[in-house]
């Protein structure tokens, strides 16, 4: 990379944490520190909601799965906006009333301590390893396309973000996130239209676009109705809308975001930014990931996007299978830019025939293109003990540092450094509050001064921010640990958002029904996941229909008595 | 007047002067119609320009 992009990269880390620190002066208290004393704009609070929720392996992610598999993906979003509407009107003015630091907390109120308790520590237990894997995610990314060592990339990202969420506290977390969405927004746009600009002269964006929706990769929508599908209209639109509501009702590291508003219309207001903007802006990453696409049509891309992986099969006993692999794809490619070309003259020149048959031709040779990475893929694994890998990862960054002019090389990966730091600082914030509110001042110390807490707030911030980088030094060696992790989060936010269901809208409900029917959801939701093909999609919803059905049960039980 | 007692504020203890419309009421109730409106016209664009491209 260039000594700009360098420069780029270097100045972006310090403003956020020069900002961040600055911060520091308004937090005084426990309320300001983790609430920001309730007086955040909406739109602040809203920006930050997303950048939370856009972590940098969503980022990076969406792109390569935009590139490999077009822009299905989007559906999973598809039950957001009505997600949003529903926490609007029901938790929302519900947690402001109660004036509450935690989403736990109000269980309290409403159940009993045992409850908060347990929704808490499953919450610490699933959010504390998986801010390890949301940085090691990115870091091995990074690592590999910059050159430098993993330890080192998870300090680069670690740190700072560490630094300015222990001392600046919640305002430093919103007010970088609000930096860093415009980061991420600009970085995007710029890089969309460099790919515009970067397709060959005699073939503008809307052929382009016909060729890689020839490949399927511009079908958005499925209307088949099956529960094994992960990507489908209605598993995102039932499917998403529990899952949705499930993060962003229960999970506090969204919660916490809302609570920050200045009033119950600021925290909807904010709430409501993201049902505007997701699907747009998920489009427009995924449409991202189409383009590289259709970039690499006109551009030979290398077979695999791990450069490291490939050194390491290099080196192996297996290197001239490689080779072999290399020089089918490479003949491959030929063959389907030429017949992406036929494709574009045959449509441009009118030919509809032609263009029928030179369609044909294309997918037939993308097909053999995807089947040589394929077996690539396959070998990498062998060599490798990789199972887990997915090049799919490695695209947009391999393209950024390759294909990008100086400058914008920067921006982009100061974008990618920006959407990690932002969804790991809302974690370790969110992470502090539960264990010092609803742990510390509820069972160890209660009645200790407000400067104390802080102290406590603070250390708790720090402490996580180590457990995060150590845990992810050895997440991103242990591809099954990372699959655990994201396993029980799937088992244990469904049956969550069931005890707020309970909680908001079964008034009869009772807290030994809350705390068992939490324990049955996770059971029911762990059942469903280990034994039938359904997807993860519906596993929400699994866990909310189980808890509110031992919960309703435990009223019959009440009313009986 | 039902999303009022959601909000836990009671109809008459919500501050608005007599005659006006309650605080939470109009403009939140107008953007969630138009969050619904939006949702709809993307999905719409999507599934038009899912079968152009297609084509």
């Amino acid at each position: 990379m260039h000594l700009l992009d360098w420069t780029i990269i270097v100045a972006y880390l310090a403003w956020v944490l020069y900002d961040g620190v600055k911060r520091a002066r308004g937090t005084g208290a426990v309320d300001g520190y983790f609430l920001a004393s309730r007086s955040l704009p909406w739109w602040a609070v809203g920006l930050s909601v997303m950048a939370t929720q856009m972590s940098a392996i969503t980022l990076v992610g969406t792109t390569g799965q935009g590139y490999d598999d077009g822009i299905r993906f989007v559906q999973f979003y598809f039950g957001l906006p009505l997600a949003m509407i529903i926490l609007s009107v029901t938790l929302v003015p519900f947690f402001h009333r109660a004036r509450v630091f935690t989403a736990y907390e109000y269980l309290e109120r409403r159940f009993d301590a045992r409850t908060r308790a347990l929704t808490s520590l499953l919450f610490l237990v699933s959010r504390g390893l998986g801010a390890g894997v949301i940085i090691a995610a990115p870091a091995v990314i990074l690592s590999i396309v910059l050159g430098w060592s993993l330890p080192l990339t998870i300090l680069a990202i670690g740190i700072p973000t560490t630094l300015y969420t222990m001392l600046g506290g919640v305002q430093a977390v919103t007010w970088a996130d609000v930096k860093q969405m415009v980061v991420i927004m600009v970085g995007v746009t710029a890089a969309v239209t460099a790919l515009i600009v970067g397709l060959p002269d005699d073939i503008g964006l809307e052929p382009a676009l016909h060729v890689a929706g020839a490949t399927g990769r511009l079908q958005s929508i499925d209307f088949t109705f099956d529960l094994n599908e992960t990507y489908t209209f209605w598993s995102g639109l039932i499917g998403g809308l529990f899952l949705m509501l499930g993060y962003f009702g229960c999970d506090q590291s969204q919660v916490q975001r809302y609570l920050t508003a200045k009033s119950v219309d600021a925290g909807r207001q904010s709430l409501l930014m993201s049902a505007f903007a997701k699907i747009p802006l998920q489009v427009l990453i995924l449409t991202m990931g189409v383009l590289v696409f259709c970039f690499y049509l006109f551009t030979e891309p290398p077979m695999l996007f791990n450069t490291s992986h490939e050194a390491a099969v290099e080196a192996s006993g297996r290197a001239d299978e490689y080779r072999a692999l290399d020089d089918e794809f490479r003949a491959a490619h030929a063959d389907r830019r030429a017949d992406a070309e036929a494709v574009v003259a045959a449509r441009q020149a009118g030919d509809t025939g032609g263009a029928r048959s030179a369609t044909a031709a294309f997918v037939e040779s993308d097909g053999r293109v995807n089947d040589v990475r394929a077996r690539a893929r396959d070998l990498v694994r062998d060599v490798t003990d990789d199972t887990a890998y997915s090049d799919v990862n490695y695209v947009f960054p391999t393209f950024i540092t390759t294909q990008l002019p100086i400058g914008l090389v920067g921006l982009l990966i100061a974008a990618i450094f920006a959407a990690a730091m932002s969804s790991i600082a809302a974690e370790l914030n969110a992470l502090s509050a539960a264990s010092t509110i609803d742990f510390y001042r509820r069972h160890f110390r209660p009645g200790a001064s407000e400067a104390h807490y802080l102290r406590v707030s603070k250390v708790a911030t720090g402490f996580w921010g180590i457990f995060a980088a150590i845990t992810a030094l050895y997440a991103a060696n242990l591809g099954s640990l990372i699959e655990v992790v994201n396993r029980f989060g799937s088992f244990f936010y469904g049956s969550l958002l069931g005890v707020f269901v309970l909680a908001v809208g079964m008034r009869r409900s009772t807290a030994g029904g809350a705390f068992w029917g939490l324990i049955g959801g996770m059971a029911s939701v762990a059942v469903v996941a280990t034994f039938t093909d359904v997807s993860f999609m519906w596993h929400n919803l699994v866990g909310v229909a189980a808890v509110c059905l031992i919960g309703w049960t435990s009223t019959l039980g009440r009313r009986d008595a | 007047m039902r999303q009022l007692r959601l909000d836990g504020h009671g109809p008459a203890a919500s501050g608005n002067p007599p005659g006006s419309v309650p605080r939470y009421t109009r403009p939140v109730t107008r953007t969630y119609v138009a969050v619904v409106v939006v949702e709809v016209v993307v999905l719409a664009a999507l599934w038009f320009l899912s079968r152009y491209f297609a084509a």
